[in-house]
């Protein structure tokens, strides 16, 4: 699923491993989903998408 | 929901790795009381690298998952599938088992009764899924 967490990451100058302990899950886990191989469960999304002040559909793009 | 990451980092590495030992000087154990004191030595050696693998295994993202002492959503999600791979290929070697042990005019045993035991477990899961 294609995404914009790399992109606002960067924005606010966090690293993975940053953003990781925020979100409470691995780097490696961070790195998947900026790489579009793992898609975030609804909780994991929503979280993320609070991080940044947006919503959901906001950093996530629905590609079906 | 979400769980922290890292999850007893110190005693899982320790219980993970005694775990393999402990099962190594069983096997070994066992070996010895049925008579196959020559395979004592690589069954050994095989479960003692498991177990020096996952105590030393260092940063490792896959040593530290598998020994549990790294957890998320993704690294769980990883670990359904492996189990539900591994579950299937048990499943298909007994069920082949059962298969060419009848054939070659024997019971099936312990053939059928390992394949029993996947598939009864299998409907078990499937109907405690649908109700839960």
């Amino acid at each position: 699923m294609k995404n914009r967490v790399r992109q606002l990451r960067t924005e606010r100058e966090l690293s993975q491993g940053q953003l990781a302990a925020a979100m409470s899950v691995s780097r490696q886990t961070i790195n998947s989903i900026e790489q579009g191989r793992y898609t975030p469960s609804l909780p994991l999304a929503m979280k993320l998408a609070r991080h940044f002040d947006s919503t959901v559909e906001e950093v996530f793009e629905d590609d079906a | 929901m979400m769980r922290n990451v890292f999850r007893g980092c110190g005693r899982a590495r320790w219980y993970g790795s005694l775990s393999f030992a402990v099962a190594g000087l069983a096997v070994a154990a066992a070996e010895v009381a049925g008579h196959h004191s020559g395979q004592v030595i690589p069954t050994l050696v095989l479960f003692f690298a498991v177990a020096a693998v996952l105590a030393f295994g260092g940063r490792s993202e896959s040593v530290r998952a598998f020994r549990g002492d790294l957890d998320d959503e993704r690294l769980r999600a990883i670990q359904l599938r492996a189990v539900a791979f591994a579950g299937q290929l048990t499943v298909l070697a007994s069920v082949v088992g059962m298969i060419v042990e009848i054939a070659r005019g024997h019971t099936g045993s312990p053939f059928t009764w390992l394949a029993a035991i996947g598939g009864f477990s299998y409907l078990a899961a499937w109907v405690y899924g649908i109700r839960h």
